[in-house]
């Protein structure tokens, strides 16, 4: 299933940067912002927006899928948030917005929900000065129809003041198991902060950080343009790598090894598979495969599963999964059918 | 009304705290809410960080309640909620917010991309926007019987008049 979405590429340091994503805020000068918009004034938007990409002669741009405010389940949306594609908060809030997707989902667009619209380009590996080229001539097409707010001091307007200036979110998600290991997440965490940006865990259901995947993102946005910014975050991405590499190394080689194919083994055989014990094997499984442990596993696969079968998405391909214990064996299934 | 603290000055803000349940309630004037800790700039940060500051709630009185033309939001709910009613607010409320906006990002101005339509017009045009954006606060801090900010105001004004003037 869903052989040619944007996770299933390889990607540039793929062993250790899983995707990259570039979100741009945007509104229009004649509109009032989302929280002050009236139900006609919404249309006109998603609609401004709607033809102004399927107008356009960029094919990315007019191939984009278009779905109504309302016409997406709870269900729906929770999926799209498993895969990253808008956040949880908006999943869960029952906020019924228009939404453009493209048919990988590398591009995702949300209107009139925080800013008129937020521009999201998602790719694998570590890619963000070519996500951001995307989402750029993407930005463009929109800008030509209708006039953005912007101010020549304060850049683009948006709905909180904490978006203004380039109104441009980039980050990258890291799978840093080794340096967790050792504890040094903590340190790495402080000392990205005094340089703009960010790293924190990316939480699954649970408390603890899932699948020891990490999110490093630019925290600034007023006073650094766009290239800065993601060069900026390039080259700190490549030196947490060369950090998390090191790590490995230093790993107790037999017991990494040892565990890479256990948690093989166990993706392989088991006939239930909680979504717990699927995320912890998964990275278990990724570090093995990444430090070419498992030369039958590719890295694309892991983020096809990763991206595939939590339980909001599974629920989506089998709408009879309408339990845990129904998903757990959907998901034993699809993962045993994945590696073989 | 007068200040309820320094019983001077007229009260500009509602200030409003609940601590283990009591709940007390003073009209202050811009000193005596900065002086107590209260300024509108910590709450507006407030707001945005959610529970900064708890249940404290920091209002503009309502008879001197500046609202956006476009858009009819006040600067109040802006401090409240964080969020801005439209992008004329942003000129509306220019001088209240730009010390908070300094606060979350520095003192920065933008660089980078511009619309297509933007193109590069505002280094000519900026000094009499700006000027226009400081006359257009004076009336408001007059209007709301600011006066220390209106003082300060006017003294921005002339220098900038000044400025002008020299460069041209
Ligand atoms: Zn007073
Ligand atoms: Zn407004």
């Amino acid at each position: 299933m869903n052989n040619n979405k944007w996770y299933r590429k390889p990607g540039k340091q793929g062993d250790v940067v899983v995707s990259t994503r570039v979100r741009l805020a945007r509104n229009f000068r004649d509109y009032p912002f989302p929280g002050k918009m009236t139900a006609d004034q919404r249309d006109d938007v998603n609609e401004l927006v709607r033809k102004a990409l399927a107008d356009s002669d960029d094919p990315l741009a007019a191939g984009l899928g278009y779905s109504a405010p309302g016409t997406l389940s709870t269900d729906a949306r929770r999926a799209m948030a498993e895969r990253h594609l808008v956040t949880r908060e908006f999943a869960e809030s029952g906020r019924q917005r228009a939404m453009l997707l493209s048919e990988d989902e590398a591009v995702c667009l949300l209107l009139c929900d925080r800013d008129h619209v937020r521009l999201q380009v998602m790719a694998a590996g570590l890619a963000p000065e070519e996500a951001y080229a995307v989402a750029d001539r993407l930005d463009d097409v929109i800008g030509r129809r209708a006039a953005y707010a912007f101010d020549a001091k304060w850049g683009y307007l948006t709905e909180r003041p904490t978006d203004l200036g380039t109104g441009m979110k980039a980050s990258v998600l890291l799978h840093l198991p080794a340096l967790e290991a050792t504890g040094d997440i903590e340190t790495l965490a402080k000392a990205v902060s005094k340089i703009g940006l960010s790293l924190r865990g990316t939480f699954g259901e649970g408390s603890s950080v899932s699948g020891s995947l990490y999110q490093l993102s630019n925290q600034i946005t007023l006073g650094m343009d766009e290239a800065a910014a993601l060069q900026n975050l390039q080259a700190v991405t490549e030196q947490v790598i060369e950090q998390e590499q090191q790590a490995r190394q230093n790993l107790p080689a037999l017991a990494t090894e040892d565990a890479a194919w256990r948690a093989l083994g166990l993706l392989q055989n088991a006939r239930i598979l909680p979504v717990r014990e699927f995320t912890d094997n998964l990275s278990r499984l990724r570090l093995g495969v990444s430090m070419g442990l498992i030369p039958s596993v590719s890295p694309e696969t892991l983020n096809a599963l990763n991206a595939e079968l939590h339980p909001a998405t599974l629920l989506l391909g089998h709408p009879d999964a309408d339990s845990t214990e129904k998903r757990d064996v959907i998901r034993a299934t699809a993962v045993r059918e994945q590696l073989g | 009304m007068r200040c309820q603290k320094c019983g001077k000055q007229p009260a500009t803000t509602r200030f409003k705290r609940t601590v283990n349940g009591v709940t007390e309630e003073w009209m202050l004037c811009d000193d005596c809410a900065a002086a107590m800790g209260f300024n509108q700039l910590s709450f507006f940060t407030g707001g945005f960080l959610g529970s900064l500051f708890g249940p404290d709630i920091l209002e503009q009185a309502a008879d001197h309640a500046i609202r956006c033309p476009t858009c009819g939001t006040s600067f109040e709910e802006i401090a409240r909620t964080g969020l801005m009613g439209c992008a004329d607010c942003y000129n509306q409320f220019r001088h209240r917010l730009a010390p908070t906006i300094e606060k979350l990002h520095g003192r920065a101005e933008h660089v980078g991309k511009r619309p297509a339509g933007a193109k590069t017009a505002p280094a000519q045009a900026e000094p009499a926007d700006e000027l226009a954006a400081l006359r257009q606060a004076l009336a408001q801090a007059v209007e709301a019987q600011e006066y220390e900010r209106a003082a300060t105001l006017r003294d921005e004004i002339r220098a900038k008049e000044e400025q002008n003037h020299e460069q041209q």
